[in-house]
């Protein structure tokens, strides 16, 4: 996945230039939280670094940061009808309760794929 | 019936002795209006339906895509004009010149609504003027005008000349320079907006058309206005939910950066899937930067077209297809010429999915030594407003360009049809089928060839329940539902953009049908318009001599492991052939994917 290494890298040194200390529960991984659409626009954020056990966590945790993107977020119970989520940018999840590991990112994104 | 005129009207173009026999408020003879019956109609719904219907009834045997007796129609829908939103969208459906299968294109906006206000359920136009010209379509008949000073000119400026010179009352469709010169993949367009793909453009220009000018505001009334009204405030209210707010925000754009960081941006020819570049091409940066405006079709809430301006520069329109097929596609990933080149197609008239895909394949060959051209060898960044031009007068290399991937492929040989991108001829949209393996199947079972908005399983793909980079046989009953729904939707016509929106498409679909028309319909009745919708296409294919090698993919898609791209393992052979069978199953046909036996379905169709 040399193509994926490579544009990892570029949100990484993005996100390293604009954040200091990770949001959230201490006790739960590190984790990478990328941003598209106009969660992007909206919060001027490409990647957010944070502690989350689970997707469900990690959204939780932008709300947080970024009042302005809990009003684009539906509440949890909706949030897999409308988001997509990818860990690693391989396979796709709708449950946000997916658990996570120590330097997973996770890649959010619309359910509306098609266009 | 509500909602429906309850018949076509047919215009044969060569019976009225041409336009200059004509005069100019003259009504042409070779008119006639056909009652549809409204068995049909509760098949067929309208739209998709309806088009492919009409053009079972005007063909029997394969034909010539461009020959004058070819049909041409435009089939309107009983949701249009009902104040519904999200309904203003018209189909346009012919034979392709293109893949010599069956074209079922959609056109939006106003012309949707003044067509059907005309005072038919759809136009069938055969036969060709002896002069270049304009149809005039009205309630009281129609009448064709000579319009040869409109020749050369671009869609938006010949619908400017027509409403300039004969009233602003009347709403246009035209082809531009590269369907008068009968490019196989010429767009038609209305307000910017375009039937794009498979050239009905070429078909309106082999008829020595310009242009079809409508009006008229004979509306069939609907049979249940309250009800209608009750459904106008759900829908509307839907449509501005969490259902659509993709569309809303970032428009089809914002799929670019998602692609490409899931590594299904199709990428130099279909040989990588991402870029490090995609960035410069996004809509978050766009959008940031304060660069894109909305605008929305007639009678839609959602807006999801998106005009760019860089610089201070006139607005373009600007979607994900556009941007992928002349940007990543060709390798290109400077904004500024992807707008220009946008806008270019837009102006001669050209897909640009097909122009994309066609220089990406011609780069890559002449890459590889196998086609002899020193501009052709060129980055794509240095030749592609060139070769835009030079395709739509098929000039020079653009002559080879205008052939399209498939043909180009023929001519070339030497293993390039391996990597020519397309299905039927048709080229591959932006979806990397390699990363979206239940999509990929969907391309390639698809009657018009390569078209995402007649399959949709990328919904499947992306739904967090299947592995996408496998074709699970399990799936096949979802992906064969999920095509029904569009062709459902295609048919009523509602916006595929709020499918999101509805709680369960047949159901809702069904109240807003006998809302409109009176007859009390269920979700039982559209499920089975969706399944009917589907054999019609098929049968028409059949007819034009469709067999099931036609159902595959690029052979750089089924090969062996490195094949696609350095992160993307290809589609096994295997599978995909295993999945195609089940496929056929599920539909209903045969072994080898045909619709057995004509007889019933054609006799229940009222197919002569």
């Amino acid at each position: 996945m040399a193509g994926r290494r490579n544009q990892d890298d570029r949100v990484t040194e993005q996100r390293q230039t604009s954040e200091q200390a990770e949001p959230g529960d201490a006790t739960h991984p590190v984790v990478v939280l990328e941003l598209y659409g106009s969660l992007r626009v909206r919060t001027g954020c490409e990647a957010l670094r944070l502690h989350a056990d689970t997707i469900a966590t990690a959204v939780a945790v932008l709300k947080g940061v970024y009042p302005q993107a809990a009003r684009l977020l539906p509440e949890a119970a909706q949030l897999g009808e409308h988001y997509r989520f990818s860990i690693n940018g391989r396979a796709v999840t709708n449950d946000p309760a997916s658990l996570l590991r120590s330097g997973d990112r996770v890649v959010l994104f619309s359910a509306s794929v098609g266009g | 019936m509500g909602g429906y005129h309850g018949h076509y009207r047919r215009i044969d173009l060569s019976a009225g002795g041409g336009a200059a026999a004509l005069g100019a408020s003259a009504v042409a003879s070779g008119a006639s209006t056909v009652a549809l019956p409204e068995a049909v109609l509760r098949q067929v719904l309208g739209g998709i339906g309806l088009g492919t219907w009409l053009l079972l009834q005007e063909t029997r045997g394969d034909y010539d895509a461009l020959a004058p007796e070819a049909p041409l129609v435009f089939a309107f829908a009983p949701l249009a004009g009902s104040a519904l939103n999200t309904t203003a969208k018209a189909a346009v459906v012919s034979k392709s010149p293109l893949t010599r299968r069956l074209n079922d294109a959609m056109i939006s906006s106003r012309f949707a609504l003044v067509g059907k206000g005309a005072g038919a359920d759809a136009l069938v136009i055969v036969g060709a003027c002896r002069e270049w010209s304009t149809l005039f379509v009205e309630p009281e008949g129609h009448h064709l005008r000579p319009t040869p000073e409109l020749l050369g000119l671009s869609a938006a400026e010949a619908e400017a000349r027509i409403r300039e010179r004969w009233g602003a009352d009347w709403c246009v469709v035209t082809c531009g320079p590269a369907g008068e010169a009968g490019v196989p993949f010429a767009t038609l367009s209305h307000d910017g907006r375009h039937a794009s793909r498979g050239g009905t453009g070429a078909v309106l220009g082999s008829k020595r058309l310009k242009a079809i000018a409508v009006r008229g505001e004979r509306m069939p009334a609907p049979a249940h206005p309250e009800r209608v009204e009750a459904l106008r405030t759900a829908l509307k209210q839907a449509s501005l939910g969490p259902g659509t707010e993709k569309y809303r925000s970032t428009g089809t754009l914002g799929n670019l950066l998602v692609f490409d960081r899931m590594g299904i941006l199709p990428t130099r020819n279909f040989q990588q899937g991402s870029h490090p570049s995609a960035e410069r091409l996004s809509v978050e940066r766009l959008l940031a930067g304060g660069q894109v405006t909305r605008a929305t079709c007639a009678d839609c809430m959602i807006g999801c077209e998106k005009r760019v301006s860089l610089h201070g520069g006139k607005p373009a329109r600007l979607e994900y297809e556009n941007i992928f097929a002349l940007g990543p596609l060709l390798d290109i990933w400077d904004m500024e010429l992807v707008l220009r080149a946008s806008s270019l197609c837009d102006e001669v008239g050209l897909d640009t999915i097909t122009f994309g895909g066609t220089l990406a394949f011609a780069g890559e060959c002449a890459e590889k030594g196998l086609l002899d051209s020193a501009e052709l060898r060129r980055p794509a960044r240095e030749i592609v407003l060139d070769a835009i031009a030079l395709t739509a007068r098929r000039e020079g290399y653009g002559a080879l360009l205008a052939l399209g991937s498939r043909e180009l492929a023929r001519q070339v040989g030497g293993g390039s049809e391996g990597f020519a991108p397309h299905v039927k001829g048709l080229e591959i949209p932006g979806y990397h089928p390699a990363g979206m393996q239940t999509l990929g199947l969907g391309l390639a079972v698809g009657s018009r060839g390569a078209d995402h908005n007649k399959s949709g399983a990328y919904d499947l793909d992306f739904s967090g329940t299947v592995d996408r980079f496998q074709l699970d046989p399990r799936r096949i009953e979802e992906m064969v539902e999920i095509e029904d729904q569009a062709a459902v939707m295609d048919s009523l016509i509602l916006c595929k953009f709020v499918r999101r929106a509805l709680r369960d498409l047949y159901t809702e679909g069904a109240e807003m049908l006998s809302a409109v028309t009176g007859a009390e319909l269920d979700a039982d009745d559209l499920r089975a318009a969706g399944r009917t919708i589907h054999h019609l296409k098929k049968l028409f294919n059949q007819r034009q001599g469709w067999n099931h090698a036609e159902d595959t993919l690029p052979a750089r898609f089924l090969a062996a492991p490195g094949s696609v791209t350095e992160e993307m393992p290809p589609i096994d052979p295997e599978q995909f052939l295993a999945a195609r069978s089940h496929y056929y199953r599920q539909r209903g046909w045969d072994a080898q994917g045909r619709l057995p036996p004509e007889g019933p379905f054609i006799r229940r169709l009222q197919l002569g």
